[in-house]
């Protein structure tokens, strides 16, 4: 399994594309337990929207799926825009760049920074998310 | 209540509370260590298995997506830096003031101060929110 010391900066991993459903929609909105979310509510932008936290684990999707290992993965910070509401139904692709890279402590740091896209090419949701990995012997 | 044009600086956001769950924790990935389950993150140095940053994203976005409305699916900005975990069963709060008033387009970005504390009142996200309201 490769570790975030496997990761450079300006490394582009392969775009990932989805769509957008009920399910991940309502698993999002459990996560904090909303008795009302608005997102439910057609009338604001014409349909079911998604919550703008959707995407939250394209970490986790973009690092599996290369062959990385999650062990001591843990989140520093995360800067986030929001430019359009995501859709039920919408089909969505994700971009995913190493922006940053550092060592501190004996633990690596990497930003990445995550765009997602409808099908027109326009952006959605711009994100920089920073992870250290602990030391994979500490784990 | 809801941001609009008039709200000055210093104005609170609705505080959003909560009960944390460890939904992450989950044992169907077998060598991997997983910091939401207890005996991984106490290897790692840890009290016991924290919740996913992303579930405390996600309770301060119901808080601002309540509080500014529709505008922030469009123009929405966050930046938070995880400070302290947040343990299973935890009762968490997400709190926020209105600390600028930027004049952008035809509207004005209000720019707010939002954390994450738990019962104790230690701060476990930090960082700042915005949205443009409009009259």
């Amino acid at each position: 399994m490769k570790t975030f010391a496997d990761l450079e900066v300006g490394q582009r991993l392969p775009p990932i594309e989805l769509t957008v459903t009920e399910e991940w929609i309502a698993t999002d909105i459990a996560l904090a337990h909303d008795p009302n979310p608005p997102e439910k509510n057609p009338d604001l932008f014409g349909s079911v929207i998604a919550p703008p936290t959707l995407t939250n684990a394209d970490f986790d999707r973009f690092l599996r799926a290369n062959g990385f290992s999650m062990s001591g993965v843990i989140p520093t910070k995360t800067r986030q825009e929001y430019f359009a509401p995501l859709h039920l139904g919408q089909t969505i692709q994700t971009t995913c760049e190493v922006v940053d890279k550092y060592e501190r402590k004996g633990r690596t740091y990497v930003t990445f920074e995550f765009v997602t896209t409808d099908q027109t090419g326009r952006v959605l949701v711009k994100k920089r998310d920073t992870f250290l990995q602990m030391p994979v012997e500490a784990t | 209540m809801r941001a609009t044009v008039d709200t000055p600086i210093g104005a609170p956001i609705p505080e959003w509370k909560g009960i944390a769950s460890n939904v992450h924790a989950r044992t169907d990935r077998e060598g991997e260590a997983n910091i939401h389950d207890d005996a991984a993150a106490q290897k790692l140095g840890f009290q016991r298995g924290f919740v996913a940053g992303g579930q405390s994203i996600a309770w301060i976005s119901r808080a601002l997506v309540h509080y500014f409305g529709p505008t922030y699916f469009q123009t929405g900005r966050l930046e938070v830096t995880y400070v302290s975990p947040v343990f299973d069963q935890d009762p968490i709060t997400v709190k926020g003031t209105v600390r600028e008033r930027i004049p952008e387009g035809d509207g004005v970005r209000l720019v707010c101060d939002v954390w994450l504390e738990r019962e104790d009142g230690t701060k476990a996200v930090v960082g700042t929110a915005s949205a443009v309201v409009r009259g």
